[in-house]
């Protein structure tokens, strides 16, 4: 990832107000399709995905949800996140019936196969440490997240 | 001590299945188990479990498979991790040995 990072200023969103985790996933969707980052099949397939394979996760610090698609739909690597104003409602990854109240969402959009799952594995590292739920909540600005989550993960 | 054939799956077979295949790799190499570990997609159990040892994914599957299933998201996200490791590594040595 050569000094730059996968994170953009421009697509994280402080506070961000959603109804439903349908709401957040077409807004974080359509900015990455709008930013250039992903093709215009890009949120609907991540929907379609969210609806079969739902991807909220309980971590050691806060609950999250990290949303993608196939590296087909995207057209650079990019990450869309959104930490919103009130949590809303995901499924469990690894069980459907089960309900995650997700405060932060990642969404990923990834056009190289072989990169995605080195990236993933970072980002659940970071969260998976406790201290993160403070850092996370003692941001104030997008700004604070992006300088967080770039030194958190160095990707 | 044989060579264990683990299928590991996850909704796209692309993200969270390599992320497990890494551990699992590491797990392996920690208790000295010796495991060929093929990647797929959650729709393509039935078919790929076929010949396998064990099925680890990251949903929870409730369909058909050919050989024992264990979900091992814990070992993503690091709640319950040491628990999800210990579970895995007891079937894997039971394998093993069987």
């Amino acid at each position: 990832m050569s000094g730059r990072t996968i994170f953009d200023p421009d697509l994280i969103f402080w506070d961000l107000k959603g109804a439903s985790a349908e709401e957040c996933l077409h807004f974080l969707g359509d900015a990455l399709e709008q930013a250039g980052k992903a093709k215009g099949d890009y949120t609907d397939a991540v929907l379609k995905r969210e609806a079969v394979y739902p991807t909220g996760l309980k971590t050691p610090s806060i609950s999250i949800a990290i949303p993608h698609a196939n590296p087909s739909n995207a057209i650079e690597n990019a990450f869309a996140v959104a930490k919103l104003e009130q949590p809303v409602v995901f499924r469990h990854m690894a069980d459907e019936e089960q309900e995650v109240s997700v405060e932060l969402i990642l969404m990923m959009c990834i056009a190289e196969p072989q990169i995605h799952a080195p990236l993933l594995r970072r980002i659940l590292e970071v969260f998976s440490d406790q201290s993160m739920e403070q850092e996370i909540h003692s941001c104030r600005r997008s700004e604070e997240l992006y300088e967080l989550l770039q030194r958190k993960t160095g990707i | 001590m044989r060579q264990l054939k683990i299928l590991v799956a996850c909704g796209s077979g692309i993200a969270t299945s390599s992320v497990a295949v890494y551990k699992i790799e590491h797990l392996c190499k920690e208790i000295g188990i010796d495991a060929k570990i093929v990647k797929t997609t959650i729709k393509e159990i039935p078919e790929k479990s076929a010949g396998m040892d064990l099925v680890l994914t990251t949903n929870r599957y409730q369909g058909i498979a050919e050989c024992p299933v264990e979900c091992v998201v814990n070992l993503l996200t690091g709640i319950n991790a040491e628990t999800t490791e210990k579970k895995v590594a007891d079937i894997l040595r039971q394998l093993a040995e069987g």
